[in-house]
């Protein structure tokens, strides 16, 4: 199982943040979208998400509230807030510089 | 805000939400066909160590909570350098106000409070006969009242008695003669003295025959033996004999007399029954559950049989005990209460003006708060962030006001006479923290915590028109705001006029006649007895040095007396019976023997009568010159030329006649009313030791080594101690007072300044807020001078009553302060007048920049601003 130390840092921020942007949703959905959309792929220590989802919180990134779930439970519910949507378009913006690049090296000639 | 609840809140719904996301992931698994423990298992491992994420969020939150705060900080710093003015004036006020109050209140708890060295000093007392009568200052016991006492006592554990003496040490080919205390076996005990090494006397030291034994001051180890170890057992030479040094006294815990050695005292029968001569210090120590009041009864009871018992001597006298810490630092007391009352008035203009200056620091910031709390600020944020803001400057404050205060106290230390002296061995740091850590709480409840949440109280809405000044807030506002002016300058006023009227107290102290003159003359003391054993060969020794000093260009008048004023050379208290007088008895006066230029030396004026001449030698009829004290309270003033007196101790039982009066002379300094005093002819008898004195010629250079080697030239085994310019000698009196002074004056220029700078920065403040209706006067014709006048009167108003209340305060304050200073009386209606002058043109002064700006502003601009 991978952990999310082999996920290149900051990269979990911003998946969250992606997840988050369609809509509000509490950890355990961000924890099911992110292993569904990776297609398996991406398989976080669901309970390292936590620290992740707080942190954004303290940056004023992603904003809880606490409320009912599906199956009338109380959950705490995140969404993302107007400075979460200019960092998420940063950290794409960022994110998607950064593969391009690695790809450009990646597909050349090596040596 | 998750900050600001407490850890466990942040628990459970930590808590919470991971069982929340277990229960969902148990219940897919469950959808996978997983039984419902394999469910819950599989989740658990999937979530991963729940502990450690626990762990995580804890110090994230932590670290966060420090960064946060350090984010604040900085912009609170940032703030303060966007009004650098306000910033400096805050952190000088508040600087100043808590380096000069936690010094203040660093001494005054010294003084007032602090344990003294001395073992259980709670119970040691001082014992002192007191005359109501005759109105002298209390003085030393008689041996043969001091062994009635001790036989009669029942409320001291121990009683104890030293006695003056002198011991001559060899330095060099020199003889100097050393302070030293002759101590009864109960001294050292009853003070509590402490030892530094060896220990006190014991029995086998009174008995007849010991061995000689001494014990050492901690000064005189150091200064005369150089700190040698190994000194106590040894022997040292004194007097030419060899004496066995038993112990040395603790630095902290010296000999009350300031001696440099002690022995042991034993008195022949005769001296221990002797009552005419008090020259005992005696100190008792209470007994367990004894209290002060109790034993004094005690003693005045057994003081009224001795009375009864021998009334020529004792009649009318009385004891009086003092505690040790009044006995020490007694005179100081009354001063250091005045200096921490100023304190505390002190401390009181600095928070009035903080309230200001925070008020005025608000009301600035106040549209800027209104804007962000409309926009969904949280009120608790803005509330801490103006908190953090106000507490740089205060930390700031803090720092520096500690080290102001800790180099006001180390100079103290260095420069306090030696009558506050005890400050130099005092640890301020505890009291110096616990004072900082009181005045850090009041300041940062005043200038930081109640500022910021006055500010977000108010309805913010009406705070984005508070410049209008036109709510019913802001009106209670410029109430508030003028109480806070009167406040100052009542608290300044009172502060000003207090250390006016003691300034002017201690002023008259320092410029008191002491009766003699002092400038260029040098005195010696000399201890003859030794080298000349009999009276007839002391006095011709005695002339032959007023000869030959009198002989040299250097000196224009040379006199030897057996006591000189303002030095150790001490007078002996003497009783005096007048014969055939319905004078009464118990009668006392300080005795000196003194040579015919005696008064002509130091300029003492002969009154009625004649001084001492040629013909007044050993064969002639016995003659006294008295004191005008003597003539007023022994004769009621009527002439007493020709009465005949008797003393005790002046050998053999001999009448005496008054043949002049001369004035009285402050001997004791100027805060001790002038004394009765009999002077006989030095040729007629000798009371104790011999002090020479010698009026110089002009100012001399070194005058006192000049005298002391013409001494050694003249009789070189000579023994010589206490020699100096007997100007030193009445400035040492003077220093308590002098210093005291200085700290006074220091203290209330302080108070004015930042006073001044809190009138200020008030009615600027005031001025300020009232823009807008003095603008709208001045649109509709009011004329800039009248404006002016107008805004004036707000703020003058509200001085006037602080005046107002400031002097009543100052009249009832009055009758207190009296008791704390000297002799001199301190009603002065000018000093409370002129202080009440000061401070209306320092707060017209004060008012009118701000006034004048906001009566010229041009009333469009100034509307177009609001």
């Amino acid at each position: 199982m991978k952990s999310n130390a082999d996920l290149l840092q900051g990269t979990l921020d911003l998946l969250v943040l992606h997840i988050l942007s369609g809509g509000q949703q509490h950890g355990w959905g961000v924890a099911q979208a992110l292993k569904d959309r990776s297609q398996d792929r991406l398989i976080v220590t669901q309970g390292s998400l936590y620290p992740a989802l707080h942190r954004l919180e303290r940056e004023g990134w992603i904003k809880s509230e606490w409320g009912l779930s599906d199956n009338n439970r109380r959950a705490k519910f995140y969404r993302l807030s107007p400075a979460g949507k200019r960092q998420l378009e940063l950290e794409t913006d960022r994110w998607r510089r950064y593969t391009a690049g690695v790809d450009l090296v990646l597909s050349g000639a090596p040596g | 805000m998750k900050t600001w609840f407490s850890r466990r809140d942040i628990d459970r719904e930590l808590e919470d939400e991971i069982q929340f996301h277990l229960s969902l992931e148990t219940e897919a698994n469950r959808r996978r066909g997983m039984s419902q423990a394999d469910a819950e298992r599989q989740a658990r491992i999937d979530f991963g160590p729940i502990e450690s994420v626990r762990e995580e969020m804890r110090a994230q939150a932590r670290t966060y909570w420090i960064r946060e705060r350090l984010k604040e900080l900085r912009y609170g710093w940032r703030q303060l350098l966007r009004s650098p003015s306000y910033g400096l004036t805050l952190v000088g006020i508040l600087t100043a106000g808590i380096g000069l109050s936690v010094a203040v209140l660093t001494v005054a708890h010294q003084i007032l409070l602090a344990p003294l060295s001395y073992a259980d000093a709670g119970r040691v007392v001082i014992l002192q006969e007191v005359n109501a009568d005759q109105r002298l200052e209390p003085e030393d016991a008689s041996p043969g009242n001091f062994f009635d006492w001790v036989d009669m006592q029942s409320g001291f554990s121990h009683l104890g008695a030293s006695a003056p003496y002198g011991l001559d040490l060899r330095s060099g080919d020199r003889l100097i003669s050393l302070e030293t205390s002759r101590v009864s076996r109960h001294y050292l005990p009853a003070l509590g003295a402490r030892m530094a090494a060896g220990r006190p006397f014991d029995a086998l030291h009174y008995e007849a025959g010991a061995e000689p034994a001494v014990i050492l001051s901690w000064e005189s180890w150091q200064t005369r033996f150089d700190g040698a170890d190994g000194l106590v057992g040894s022997t040292v030479e004194l007097d030419g004999q060899p004496v066995r040094v038993v112990g040395i006294l603790n630095e902290r815990t010296p000999d009350l007399r300031g001696a440099e050695l002690l022995i042991p005292l034993n008195m022949s029968p005769g001296e221990a029954s002797g009552r005419s001569g008090n020259y005992l210090s005696v100190v008792g120590r209470l007994q367990d559950g004894v209290a002060i009041d109790d034993a004094n009864e005690d003693m005045q009871a057994i003081a009224l049989a001795i009375a009864a018992t021998h009334p020529t001597t004792n009649s009318g006298w009385s004891v009086r005990l003092t505690s040790l810490r009044e006995h020490l630092l007694g005179r100081e007391t009354g001063i250091v209460t005045a200096l921490l009352v100023s304190c505390l008035l002190l401390l009181g203009i600095v928070f009035a003006n903080l309230s200001t200056l925070a008020m005025a620091k608000g009301l600035a910031r106040a549209p800027e708060l209104a804007i962000r709390y409309s926009l969904g600020a949280d009120r608790r944020v803005l509330i801490r962030q103006l908190a953090i803001e106000n507490l740089v400057p205060v930390v700031i404050s803090l720092v520096l006001g500690a080290a102001l205060a800790w180099s006001i106290l180390n100079i103290l230390a260095r420069y306090a006479p030696p009558s506050l002296s005890d400050l130099s061995h005092y640890d301020f740091g505890p009291t110096l923290a616990g004072g900082l850590t009181v005045l850090a709480l009041i300041t940062t409840l005043v200038s930081v915590v109640l500022p910021a949440v006055r500010l977000t109280s108010r309805d913010l809405a009406s705070a984005m028109r508070i410049s209008g000044g036109r709510s019913t807030r802001s009106r209670q506002n410029i109430r508030v705001q003028q109480a806070l002016i009167a406040l100052q300058v009542c608290l300044t006023m009172v502060l000003i006029a207090g250390s006016g009227l003691l300034y002017q107290s201690l002023q008259k102290l320092l410029d008191t006649d002491l009766g003699f003159s002092h400038y260029g003359r040098v005195t010696a003391e000399l201890f003859t007895y030794g080298l000349h054993p009999d009276a007839a060969s002391r006095s011709a020794f005695a002339q032959s040095l007023i000869d030959e000093l009198g002989n040299r260009p250097e000196f224009e008048a040379v006199a030897t007396a057996s006591a000189m004023p303002l030095t150790p050379a001490l007078y002996s208290r003497e009783g005096v019976e007048v014969i055939g007088g319905d004078v009464g008895d118990g009668l006392r006066a300080s005795a000196n023997s003194v040579s015919t230029q005696y008064f002509d030396v130091l300029d003492i004026p002969l009154q009625r009568g004649r001084i001492f001449g040629p013909e007044d030698d050993f064969d002639s009829q016995r003659v006294a010159i008295v004191s005008e004290q003597f003539v007023k309270r022994f004769f009621k003033g009527a002439s007493p030329l020709g009465e005949r007196l008797r003393f005790g101790v002046l050998g053999p039982p001999r009448e005496w006649t008054i043949v002049g009066v001369v004035g009285d002379i402050l001997d004791a300094g100027p805060a001790t009313p002038p004394q009765p005093i009999v002077y006989v002819p030095n040729a007629q008898a000798r009371i104790g030791g011999m002090s020479i004195i010698a009026k110089t010629n002009g100012p001399v250079d070194n005058a006192t080594e000049l005298l002391e080697n013409e001494i050694w030239r003249i009789s070189p085994a000579q023994s010589l101690s206490s020699s100096g310019v007997l100007t030193d000698a009445v400035e040492k009196a003077l220093q308590a007072a002098r210093f005291v002074l200085t700290l006074l004056s220091v203290f209330a220029a302080t108070a004015v300044g930042i006073a001044v700078i809190g009138l200020y920065g008030t009615t600027s403040y005031f001025v300020r807020r009232r823009k807008r209706e003095t603008t709208i006067r001045v649109a509709l014709g009011l004329t800039p001078l009248r404006a002016l006048m107008w805004v004036q009167s707000q703020t003058l108003a509200a001085c006037l009553i602080g005046i107002l209340i400031g002097g009543g305060v100052l009249l009832m304050g009055m009758v207190w302060l009296q008791a704390l200073v000297y002799t001199t009386s301190i009603r002065d209606p000018f000093v409370i007048l002129g202080s009440a002058a000061v401070i209306f043109v320092l707060a017209v002064l004060a008012a009118a920049p701000s006034s004048i700006r906001s009566a010229n502003t041009d009333p469009s601009l100034a509307l177009r601003q609001d």
